[in-house]
């Protein structure tokens, strides 16, 4: 019996349903295979790094705090707004590659916070204005709509909500570059905010001799280690290769703080329908000043660098 | 043959639908504020997980600090994410099935420093998101 065009139509889209169909299992297999990391740090012809890589990249990414969370401590240490150790804004002009801008985007986003944290609305909405030029610049501004934040940190006593909105932006940001495969520009970020956060922190920790910042600053040795994982994904890269090695110097300063846990089990209770868990745990932190003050140098150079 | 035709293309669309993708955007929304007076840090979405799988992330927890995870799915319960949250020697620290109840957040007043593990699972939702906040 012949076949009318009707069934032929039919015959087609049954094929193709059944060619994404397994199009697109195969895909999720190759997404599961995140165990095997042979293929690390390997690039396609046209630079970018392969699935395993960039799976393991994103799976880094997801693990460093962002630097609102090691600037938070500054304000309990009494230092007063210092605007002077940040980086300039009219430094923004003499950023002219795709890593100058996307890390000093990092940089500039780790000032905005601190500014943030110490309601300095005039300094805040320059700096805002600064990290949206870079991202315009990295094709990356539709996440930024400055009035809107403008509007928000108008109608608000204070700027949590504008952090609020600036970290999740962030957060958003970073998460589009990874599913455009520019990832590199997500690990630029991420390192520069970083950087930027422990500098402050060293800064004011060291002027103002404060304990619990320097305890802060000793546990970004955990911190650290993420950020070499992640820079060790871009093994063809020359600025992933030349931070790494930087970090890997300031690595060897971390060797000589000790962190040490002394485990207890977690309790859990319900609190106003909530459920709370209480760490009884304890880390205790080894941090002399003098390995804060050679952690400071040494971060110090490396942000030289990156800002120029 | 046309019977089965259709079958195998009502199979293959199931599959695929299952496969979908969820707008995660108004969940995000939602479980950013349920944080209260937690600041904002981190987005997880868990959308590419069916029943009966897991998806794993992980995250440097410092001490002195409350962390709040905030869970949300596409259904609007907010009971259809499970979390399981794990120490850095992988001991499990809590999840948010206790007891026959499942709390819509977790709440971790964190004394150890170190990197924690949280392991998502859904049940009879699409998909769901879990938002990540702190205090001092």
């Amino acid at each position: 019996m012949k076949k009318s065009k009707k069934y032929y139509k039919l015959d087609i889209i049954l094929l193709a349903s059944a060619f994404s169909f397994f199009a697109l299992m195969s895909s999720c297999d190759k997404k599961e295979k995140t165990d095997d990391f042979s293929e690390l740090g390997k690039v396609d012809s046209s630079g970018k790094i392969n699935n395993a890589t960039s799976e393991l990249a994103a799976q880094v990414i997801k693990s460093i705090p962002p630097p609102i969370e090691m600037e938070s401590i500054i304000l309990n240490a009494g230092a007063p707004y210092d605007l002077n150790i940040l980086n300039a804004v009219e430094e923004y002009e003499k950023y002219s590659t795709n890593y100058h801008k996307a890390i000093n985007l990092g940089i500039y986003g780790a000032d905005l916070a601190y500014i943030n944290i110490y309601n300095r609305k005039e300094d805040a909405l320059s700096y805002l204005n600064t990290v949206i030029k870079l991202s315009d610049d990295l094709k990356v501004g539709q996440f930024f709509d400055f009035e809107t934040i403008k509007r928000i940190a108008d109608n608000s006593k204070n700027l949590d909500s504008m952090l609020n909105i600036t970290t999740s932006n962030f957060e958003k940001m970073n998460n589009y570059l990874q599913d455009q495969n520019r990832s590199n520009l997500s690990m630029y970020m991420l390192t520069g905010g970083w950087v930027e956060a422990l500098y402050v922190a060293c800064k004011v920790g060291l002027d103002k001799k404060n304990v619990p910042l320097y305890e802060k600053i000793a546990e970004q040795k955990i911190v650290l280690d993420q950020i070499l994982l992640l820079l060790s994904c871009y093994k063809n890269d020359p600025n992933a290769i030349t931070l790494h090695n930087d970090l890997s110097e300031l690595k060897n300063t971390y060797n000589k703080i000790k962190i040490e846990t002394i485990y207890a089990e977690p309790t859990m209770v319900e609190e106003n329908g909530q459920l709370v868990v209480k760490d009884n745990s304890k880390t205790v932190i080894d941090a002399p000043e003098d390995v804060i003050k050679e952690i400071f140098t040494s971060i110090s150079n490396t942000r030289k660098k990156i800002i120029g | 043959m046309t019977t089965f035709k259709i079958m195998f293309a009502a199979l293959v669309c199931t599959i695929m639908a299952s496969y979908g993708q969820c707008n995660t955007d108004p969940m995000v929304q939602k479980c950013s504020g349920k944080l209260g007076d937690f600041t904002f840090l981190k987005v997880y979405k868990i959308d590419k997980i069916k029943t009966g799988e897991s998806v794993e992330f992980s995250y440097v927890f410092s001490g002195n600090t409350s962390y709040m995870l905030s869970l949300c799915d596409d259904k609007g319960t907010d009971m259809g994410v499970q979390v399981s949250l794990f120490d850095s020697n992988r001991k499990l620290v809590s999840t948010n099935k206790l007891n026959g109840k499942t709390y819509p957040a977790i709440t971790y007043n964190c004394k150890s420093t170190g990197i924690y593990y949280m392991t998502y699972s859904i049940d009879d939702v699409t998909c769901g998101v879990s938002v990540l906040g702190f205090k001092k």
